[in-house]
This record gives structure tokens, sequence and C-alpha cells, in this order.
């Protein structure tokens, strides 16, 4: 029963669709939107249309307004060309694509933007740091003194590079302990580069005394309030070795 | 203070909360009210609506007070607030993050959700109406979730934090980040609205074209938006990048361009439909196209999903927009499938050089042109899911595709406007178009004697005349008869759009394939000419606040004004940001950045030079469309007699 009444409301919208189209298209034609040839070709589809769906509605028993037959071959070739131009761009985007490198997006051309890598290499510092470095190392060849690049490669470096051979080992801490002071000398107020240059020298080099200045010098540089407390606990520990070592 | 702040973060809680609830009952009253014909039921609905959106806007107050306050009491506020950020970016620093764009999406979709509420309280106890609004509060109610759940702007931050970074620098540098977002998200949330309706119309089985009539006019204001929004995007990009273009095919503009293609496909053939009765599954599946991709751009941009594949898993929102995507789809070509039968069309085309022929190859070219952009968008993800490797798809994979199709969307553009409905004769076309051809041929015979060369450049110029003239020849018709209302309505106010299209794809073509480049060493005082203009560099300006150092290299250019292209740097972020300058003539843009690394006390300067033609009119095409497609939108109902202006209209052989 409900399923009837909705039947016959749709056709009753459909109808007075039809009817205030009609009037519609009579003013469009009036106010000169709509050219003779359209005002009668579009005239008499709504006509056509409306005097369908008004049997429909005043006939219970009247059948459907007619309704264009499926055309299976046309159906096949539709949806044959559809997989056609579906497989054709897979294969096209598959043959323009290449590899990615650090600091540039999934599609497009843009070039490569510093910030976008050093956000990036935010991301990933702690997840995947050989990518970081990476991303570090592609900012620093567009900028070469780029100075968060500069001391987060050097930190990522040494950590990375703390539990290797020997060798391997003293290589990397010298290249990050050069790359650290180029970033204290090109931006001494950036405390991010003498925070991780006192760790190094204390935690994996061993050297509180070369140490304690850049430590000192971090916390006059007021650094992030979230390592702040770490800092402050590493300064204490570098003074205590000193007086130690005195 | 910060007792105050913590009341700030609660009140914000505490209104998505109500909001949720407010969803969660509308759409079940919207639904009981409509299944058991309740006219009670179905009056609550307006109210229930007007909750969600006092909620919503009470809460988006709470954050904006939390970050005009600094309360770093919440994680958002440490996240991208700062005491050293300007009034003006500290406000907009609300919706420059994950979880600020997502309340901002839930304030906009509030508005919506209220406005058609009250709009169609007296039409409530219609099935369809009321189906429509289930949808919106379902939609409403998800957002409310992603709000309170893994996109909450008022999650509790680390005890002590007395300051933060600010957000991005990049959007601490334009005032365009005010309008862009907010403007952007109005076309993404608005397609809401008609997508509602078509499920309104699967449920209730009322597939006529009655519904189209309801939310015609939606579609085209939300399209509208997000039109503005891409060229206010692109505007963007050149104004702060500094890398002289507008549109680079990145992840993130396509997740706004590929709705944008499936709505302009909309927009076109739902004329077929209500003409003719015809395209009723096509036009049902664009609109959901529409506003699932709007799902899926967002899952793209906001999930984590660009930086790894593997990441979105692990990020709060991402799990959840796929699953809503996925939802949506699902059900919706469900609804499709189970309507089958009732949305075969009672008409076929009957000539394919006729209008709605017309129409029908344009929704082939942006469907196509939508299915690539998507497919080329999304190709590195699956591999990198599937194989771990990961690719990109440059631009050049996505011009090589915007160039045919842009210049075949040309032709039909030189076609379409002059054609009348079911078919045409040669004759008729001969006569239509022998005026819009000579504008075409006379373009052709301009771009030639300025010197253009290239085959796709000419191509376009010739084929923008055309369809200029075609465009054209409709307005100077439709003004004749009715003076300057001949502007107004969807088909001539569409034709302006049409201009405002080909002045962009001018601009482009022109901009794209024209655009010369220099770098030069400049010491101060010293001049060096290029392109027909002279840059001397005059002196470094240094510049210092709380927030950042910058370094302006000031150049006169042509000796008759100063540009200063500067090199930024954030304290809080540690990043260089260049900015660019840019002399903005009719006919070119002298654009100039200053290139890294600076050194001030060396006095020489390193400047890279883009001359670029017509940039200008990109801009003028965008204002263009966007006056256009508010002249298609009034009047809403088709012209009144009342008020005969237009003399009798003159038969066909005269016009």
């Amino acid at each position: 029963m409900r399923h009837n009444e909705t039947q016959d409301q749709a056709k009753r919208e459909e109808q007075k669709f039809l009817l205030q189209s009609l009037r519609d298209l009579e003013r469009e034609y009036l106010a000169g939107d709509v050219d003779e040839i359209d005002y009668q070709t579009l005239k008499s589809g709504y006509i056509a249309r409306a005097a369908d769906i008004t049997r429909a509605i005043e006939t219970t028993d009247a059948p459907e307004p007619e309704v264009v037959p499926r055309r299976v071959l046309q159906s096949i070739f539709t949806v044959a060309l559809i997989l056609a131009v579906a497989l054709g761009a897979g294969w096209w985007v598959a043959a323009q694509s290449g590899q990615r490198l650090p600091g540039q997006n999934i599609t497009g051309g843009t070039p490569e933007s510093i910030s976008a890598m050093l956000s990036q290499a935010r991301a990933v510092n702690l997840s995947d740091p050989v990518q970081a470095i990476q991303l570090y190392s592609g900012v620093l060849k567009i900028e070469p003194d780029n100075v968060e690049a500069l001391t987060y490669r050097s930190w990522l470096l040494a950590l990375s590079a703390n539990s290797a051979s020997n060798s391997l080992r003293d290589t990397a801490m010298a290249t990050a302990i050069q790359d650290l002071t180029t970033a204290t000398t090109t931006d001494p107020t950036y405390p991010d580069a003498w925070c991780f240059l006192g760790i190094v020298e204390f935690r994996f080099l061993d050297n509180a005394v070369l140490a304690q200045s850049p430590l000192e010098k971090c916390q006059a540089q007021n650094p992030p309030h979230e390592v702040a407390s770490y800092v402050k606990a590493i300064v204490q520990q570098v003074n205590e070795a000193v007086a130690t070592k005195k | 203070m910060l007792a105050i702040a913590g009341v700030s973060g609660s009140l914000g809680r505490a209104a998505l909360l109500v909001g949720l609830v407010g969803a969660v009952f509308g759409m079940f009253a919207s639904v009981m009210g409509t299944r058991q014909n309740d006219e009670k039921v179905l009056r609550l609905v307006p109210r229930f609506a007007t909750l969600c959106v006092v909620a919503t806007v009470s809460a988006f107050a709470c954050m904006e007070y939390a970050m005009i306050t600094r309360d770093f009491s919440l994680a958002y506020v440490q996240k991208v607030g700062s005491k050293s950020t300007p009034a003006l970016y500290n406000f907009t620093a609300v919706w420059s993050a994950l979880e600020g764009s997502i309340l901002m999406w839930m304030l906009i979709l509030a508005v919506c959700t209220v406005i058609i509420a009250w709009k169609y309280k007296s039409k409530l106890t219609d099935p369809l109406v009321a189906w429509a609004m289930a949808t919106m509060f379902f939609v409403c109610t998800f957002f409310f979730i992603l709000t309170l759940g893994p996109a909450n702007p008022f999650g509790k931050g680390a005890a002590g934090v007395l300051d933060g970074p600010g957000p991005n620098p990049l959007l601490q540098n334009h005032i365009l980040v005010l309008f862009h977002p907010p403007i952007l998200y109005v076309g993404y949330v608005g397609m809401t609205i008609p997508f509602a309706f078509a499920i309104g119309a699967l449920i209730t089985g009322r597939l006529g074209e009655g519904w189209l009539l309801e939310t015609r006019r939606w579609a085209l204001f939300s399209w509208g938006f997000l039109t503005f929004g891409i060229i206010l995007g692109g505007w963007w990009s050149y104004e702060v990048l500094g890398w002289s273009g507008v549109w680079a095919w990145d992840p993130v503009e396509n997740a706004s361009f590929i709705p944008w293609l499936t709505g302009t496909a909309y927009i076109h053939s739902v004329l077929v439909q209500e003409r003719r009765g015809m395209l009723r599954v096509w036009n049902l599946s664009l609109l959901i196209a529409t506003f699932s991709l709007t799902i899926l751009g967002t899952f793209l941009t906001r999930s984590g999903v660009l930086n790894s594949v593997h990441a979105f898993s692990n990020s709060d929102i991402g799990p959840y927009l796929l699953t809503f995507f996925g939802v949506i789809v699902i059900v919706s070509v469900a609804l499709i499938g189970w309507r089958g039968e009732k949305l075969r069309s009672p008409g076929t085309i009957d000539s394919p050089i006729s209008r709605e022929g017309a129409f029908l190859a344009n929704n082939v070219l942006f469907g196509v042109f939508a299915f690539v952009v998507l497919l080329g968008t999304v190709f590195p993800l699956i591999v990198e899911a599937l194989q771990n490797r990961q690719l990109i798809v440059g631009e050049l994979f996505f011009d090589q595709l915007a160039t045919p199709i842009g210049i075949t969307l040309l032709v039909l553009m030189c076609i379409a406007p002059v054609l009348p409905w079911r078919k045409a004769s040669g004759e008729l076309l001969r006569h239509r178009l022998f005026w819009p051809a000579w504008a075409g041929i006379a373009a052709l015979i301009l771009s030639l004697a300025v010197g253009a060369v290239g085959l796709a450049p000419l191509l376009t110029f010739s084929l923008g005349g055309f369809a200029t003239g075609a465009a054209l020849r409709q307005l100077v018709l439709a003004t004749r008869r009715q003076g300057l209302r001949g502007l107004v309505g969807r088909a001539n106010g569409g034709m302006v759009v049409h201009i405002g299209v080909i002045i962009i794809a001018v601009a482009l073509a022109a901009s794209n394939s024209y655009t010369r480049s220099q770098e030069l060493t400049l010491s101060a005082g010293e001049t060096a000419q290029y392109g027909g203009h002279s840059f001397e560099f005059v002196r470094f300006v240094e510049e210092k606040d709380d927030r950042r150092t910058s370094v302006k290299a000031e150049i006169l250019v042509d000796g008759d004004g100063i540009y200063a292209p500067a090199i930024q740097k954030f304290t809080n972020m540690g990043q260089n940001i260049g900015t660019p300058s840019v002399k903005s003539m009719f006919s070119k843009d002298i654009y100039l950045t200053l290139q890294p690394p600076v050194k001030v006390s060396s006095n020489q300067a390193k400047i890279k030079v883009f001359i670029k033609p017509l940039m200008m009119w990109l801009w003028i095409g965008g204002g263009l469309m966007g006056v256009g497609t508010l002249l298609a939108a009034f009047p809403g109902s088709r012209r009144k007699p009342t008020d005969p202006v237009s003399a009798p209209i003159a038969q066909e052989t005269s016009a």
C-alpha cells in the first residue's frame, strides 16, 4: 500500500514538475531567454511527457510511461569502452610514474620546498632516521646553511653512529660536531644546536669540559619547554663530572 | 588566566557533545517522524538543527577565544599558537592544522544543516525532505564524532607550556589564509546538501526531476565557492611559495580539483535531466561522486597517508575518514542498484549534434579527466601499499592529460552555446557559428602578429577567440532583447562563466608557454637588463621582531618602483621562507625572488627574475567566473513575465 502511495506521489510530483516547466518555459520564451527553435522543441517534449504521466495518474491500470528498452549490445560496448579507458589510463600512469625522492610529493612538480622537506623530516625524525637524514641532506643541497637541517642531521647521525664500529663512529662524530658548530656560528640564538653540541660532547664523546659551554648557551637561549628539564638535568651531570675531574 | 582557559576547553568539549546529541536526535526525529508520519516529531527537526549550530558556533568561539587568549592548557593551542603571532594570523591559526580545520568543517556543515531545516520547515512532512535532513544529520554526527574523538581540538596539553611555535610560517605570510580555506570548505561542505537530497530521492523512490529543482541552486553555490577557493589557492601559491607558479598538481591541489571536475559535469548535465528527463543515473552518480570525493580528498590531505601509506593506519583520523568514505560509496551504489529500473530515462539523445549531445560530450570529458587525475593521485599510494615502492606521478603526466582535454573542452565551448535541443541542421550551425568563427580567426591572426608560437598555445588562443565569440553572441542577443537584465539567469550567467574560463585558459597557456626566467647576481648600485626591463639592486634591508627576522633586497625595476623580495626566518620554527615580490601589469608580471644563501655583509644579492605574460588575467578570469556564477544563480525561479522588458523575439534568421 505504502509502495503504491509512494509511486503515486512520485507520478504527481513528476506531473507537477512538467507543468511547472511548461509555465517556466513560456516565461523564458517571453523574456527572450529561449529562442524559437528551442522553445518549440522543449515545449513538445514537456507536453508529451506531461500527457504520459497524466494518463498514468488518471488510469490506475494504465501502462507506465514508456521507457526506452535496454540495448544489450550498446551496454556491452559502453562497458567495454569504459574498461578500455580505465586500463589505458592505468597503463599510462604506470608508465609515467617514477622513483620518488626525499622531499617530493606523491604527485606533481612543485620545486622541492625547503619547508615541506623540513616538515616531513620532523615527522619521521624518530620513526625513520635514515629518511630524515636524507631529507635534511636534501635541504642542505638547496640551502647549505639551513640551521635546522644542519642541527638535526648531525644529531641523527651521531645517534645512529653511536653503536657503530670505532672508525665509522669517529668519522660520524667528527662530522656531527663540525656541522653543529657551523649551525651555532650561523645562528647563535638557535638553542637546539647548542643543546645537541653539548649532549654529543658529553654523552657520546665523554668530554664534560667541552660540553659545559654549549649547554650553558643552550639554557641561555630558552630551549623548548619539553626539553628544558632534560637539559637542566644534563647540565647538572656535566657540572658534577667537571668538578670530579678537577 | 589558566582557570579561565580551562573553562574555555571544557566549554568547547561540552558544546561539541551537545551538538552530537542534537545531530543524533535530529537524525532519529527525521527518520522516525517520516516513517510514522508523525508531524509533531518532524517539527522538532529544525530545533535539533538549531541546537547543532548553536553548539558548533559556541565550540568555534571557544577555540578562537583560547587561541586569542593564548590558552596553552590546550594541546591544539600548544601546537599552532604562539605569543608572538600577530592577531590576524592568530585568528586564522584555528584552521591551520587538522583539529581546527575539522572544527571549521563542522561549523559550516551545521550552518548548512540549519539553513536547510528552516528553509524546508513547512515541507518536512514530505518524506524526501525528511530523508534529506536525516542524511545531513548523519554527516553531522560523523563530524561531531571526529571533533570529539580523533580530531579533538580541545584536548588537554602538557602541563606548564607557556608558548608554542605558532602556525606553519607559510600560513602567517599572506592575508589570503583568511579567505582561501574557509571559502574552499564552504565549497566542499555545501556539496552535502545536493547529496542529501539525492539520497532522499533514492530512498523514497521519487526519482523524477522535482528534487533537482530543490538542489540545483545549492549545487551551483557550492560549485561557485569551490571554484573561487581553488582560484584563491592558486593566487596564494603564486604570492607566497616563490616558485612563480599557480598550479603544480600536488596531491592537495588534486584533492580539491577532482570534486570540482565532477561538480562541473553535474551543473551541466543537470540541465539535460531537467529539460529532457535524461541522464538520471548519471546525475545521481555525479552528485554522490562529488560528495564522496570531498571526503576522499580530506582523507588524502589529513590522514598522513601522503607522508607514508603505512602512517595513515597509525593516524587517529585516517581510518575514520576511509570508513566513512566506504560507507557512503557502498550505500549509495546499493541504493542506485535498488532503484535501477526506476532510474531509466524516458527518452534518448536524438542526435549527437544537439545541446544534450554537447552536454554529454562535456560530461564524458570531465568524467575522464576526474578519473585520470584521481588515478594519478592514488596510484603511488596503491603501489606503496602493495609493493612498498615509493613512486611519484609527475607534473608531465597531468599536463599531457590536461592539454588535449582542455583544448577539446574549448572546442565544445565554441559550439555548444549555439546548439539547439534535440538536433541541429547544418544551415543553422553555419549561420550561428559565422561570427564566432571569425572571432577565432581574428584571435589567431592577432596571436601570430604579436609573435606567439607553438601549436598548443596558438590553438588555445584561436579557440578561445571562437568560444568567446559564441558566448558573446548569446549575451549580445540576450541584452539586445532585455537590456542589462539579459545578463541574469543561468544560460546567460553561464556564458559569463564561460568567458571567465576562456580568459583563464588563455592566461595559463600564455604563462606556461612563454614564461622566461634568469638569475641575476647584483652588487649594490649595479643594474642589469633582462627581458626588456632594468633591475637595479639598491640595498638590503634587515628587519627583526619577536617572531621573525627578514632580509629584503630592494630592487628598482625600470627605474620607477622599488620591489623587495625577501627571505624571512621564523625564530620558533627555524625555517627560511622566501617571499616573492611582484610587479603586475595587464600584459605581464615581473616576479622577483631572493635566492639563498643571503650574505648581507657581502652587499651582493642573487635575484631570480621571472617574466610571466598575462598573469593578471588569471585573477580577472576567476573574478568573472564568480560574477557569472552569481548571475546564473539569480533569479532563483525562472523569470516572471510581469515585467516584459524584452521586445518580441526576432526569428532565428535575424539573430
